[in-house]
């Protein structure tokens, strides 16, 4: 089991979503916890299938399960932003030659984004992937992607070490039927594996963060990431 | 290797809004830590300046901002070129193009001598920039301007701004904003000499900040602190510029560093921050091994100089 502490002042992750408000889950997700993982493990998990408008996500990847606590939960901000866009219908279309390919509308828009991220990420039944992470994070890795981000590459990390002991944290625990939980105010839709192409083929589910911190990882808090 | 760096401006009244206003109130932007509101400025904004200085410093840039629209406009000189455009090469871009145009655009590229085998669609922005915030809380400071009646003829222009006079109503703040950025400099290898003057842009920028008609305020760095290292993270609160009795701190690094925290030989520290230092001060952190000059431009030049030198 590896346990990483992840220290960053902004971050954001997107739902899907398109129009004025780009909303962001309350918490890191699983699904961005393991891209993340993954980019720092220097694992290319993009895919162009020389077709798709979206990128889409590679075959083969490695799985693993993951649990993710708050240290701290963070705020939620937004931010009025005059963005670029492609637009619905003829809106703009003058302007779409001289964009070469790019966005060539631009409108008001809010976007969330959260302050503040004190988190713990914890990772196993993968050993190979956890040595990989070990070395990517030491810089031993020849990476062919950029620095690792939260969300939107310009909310970078301030830390992201690996601890031995985890300190007391609220360890996000998904909801089942037969569950026993103490319900609180930090309940939350947080995405486990996602579909670009086809989001029914997303899984998520509700997570709610155990209400007094604990120090040991729950066993219900672990999740699968299998894509 | 990889560059982290955290910039912090001198102090000026300032009014970066343009996103949304409440009637006739101009609003600053702003996000709220503790108990107070401190105002913002996206790195949106700053990477838009920053292109503005790289074409400034001689650098070719396929983007530019069109002035004269109805709504703001951008124009391109061309499709995404990272050999071609330096802006192209450190902010990446996205054309979201599904098949059939993905098709009539490698087309168009092949017809005019670029290998279509080289382009890519998409490309991830090897900057990284974050939100520049406030040190000091907004606290409600707010101007009020009035402009005139246009009583101008229609024979002279049948055009007139509005024809009473306005009261407008705009808020401001006096205070100085720290920002990071950082670069993966394996992605950079290529561009050299392209990634020295991003360095340089970076150093005199300017432009940011909103409105500038009225409020000149300068983006360039008062005080820098920058560490080049192996590690993928900087390892440190990157916000971590503090102001005590007009005097630039960064605390947690310094102590860090004196502390054996962090290898001194990953730092350098420019600008007023090292101007407010102590001798024993200096002295302690030279003997750790980090770089001190009192010009932020010349600290970034010899960064510049020293990001490569380790043939990595």
């Amino acid at each position: 089991m590896l346990i990483l502490k992840l220290q960053a002042p902004f971050a954001s992750f997107r739902t899907f979503t398109a129009g004025s408000f780009r909303p962001t889950a309350s918490f890191i997700t699983p699904s961005a916890a393991y891209g993340l993982l993954l980019n720092v493990a220097g694992i290319e998990m993009r895919y162009d299938d020389g077709k798709s408008v979206m990128t889409k996500i590679d075959t083969g990847l490695p799985e693993c399960s993951i649990a993710l606590a708050a240290l701290k939960f963070p705020k939620a901000h937004s931010l009025y932003q005059q963005i670029h866009n492609y637009p619905v219908g003829n809106t703009g279309k003058k302007r779409k030659d001289i964009t070469k390919g790019g966005k060539y509308n631009i409108v008001p828009a809010r976007r969330a984004f959260l302050s503040n991220i004190k988190a713990l990420i914890a990772l196993k039944d993968n050993h190979k992937l956890e040595e990989k992470i070990q070395s990517g994070l030491q810089g031993k890795i020849r990476r062919k992607y950029g620095l690792p981000f939260l969300g939107d590459n310009n909310f970078l990390i301030d830390r992201l070490e690996v601890i031995t002991e985890p300190e007391p944290a609220h360890w996000y625990i998904p909801i089942k039927a037969d569950n026993e939980i103490e319900y609180n105010e930090y309940i939350t839709r947080l995405t486990i594996t996602i579909d670009r192409a086809q989001m029914s083929k997303t899984r998520s589910a509700l997570f709610v963060p155990t209400k007094r911190p604990v120090k040991d990882i729950p066993q219900k808090a672990w999740v699968t990431v299998k894509y | 290797m990889n560059i982290f760096g955290t910039i912090l401006t001198y102090a000026a009244p300032s009014a970066n809004y343009r996103g949304e206003s409440a009637e006739n109130r101009s609003v600053l932007q702003k996000i709220t830590q503790g108990r107070f509101e401190y105002p913002i400025i996206s790195p949106e904004a700053i990477r838009n300046a920053l292109r503005d200085t790289l074409r400034e410093l001689g650098l070719p840039c396929n983007r530019e901002r069109l002035n004269d629209e109805e709504q703001l406009a951008v124009k391109f000189q061309d499709y995404p070129d990272p050999d071609r455009f330096a802006d192209d090469f450190f902010m990446g871009w996205l054309i979201a193009a599904g098949s059939k145009d993905r098709k009539k655009i490698l087309k168009e590229l092949k017809e005019r001598g670029r290998n279509p085998e080289a382009f890519s669609f998409k490309r991830d922005s090897i900057l990284r920039m974050n939100l520049a915030v406030a040190l000091e809380p907004y606290r409600y400071d707010s101007i009020f301007t009035q402009s005139p009646q246009d009583v101008t003829p229609n024979e002279i222009k049948s055009y007139k701004n509005a024809e009473n006079s306005q009261l407008l109503h705009r808020e401001v703040t006096y205070t100085p904003f720290q920002y990071p950025f950082a670069l993966n400099l394996n992605e950079c290898e290529q561009k050299k000499d392209w990634t020295k003057i991003l360095l340089k842009a970076i150093g005199q920028l300017n432009g940011v900040a909103g409105n500038h008609a009225r409020s000149y305020f300068e983006m360039a760095p008062a005080s820098i602190i920058i560490r080049l290292t192996n590690l993928l993270v900087a390892g440190y609160s990157t916000y971590g510029f503090e102001i005590k009795d007009g005097k630039h701190l960064f605390p947690e690094v310094i102590e860090g560093i004196l502390q054996n925290d962090y290898p001194g030989s990953e730092f350098y520290f420019g600008g007023k921050i090292v101007k407010d230092m102590d001798e024993p001060q200096l002295n302690s952190l030279k003997e750790k091994g980090a770089t001190l000059e009192r010009n932020p431009q010349k600290l970034i030049d010899i960064v510049a100089e020293k990001m490569f030198a380790s043939g990595e």
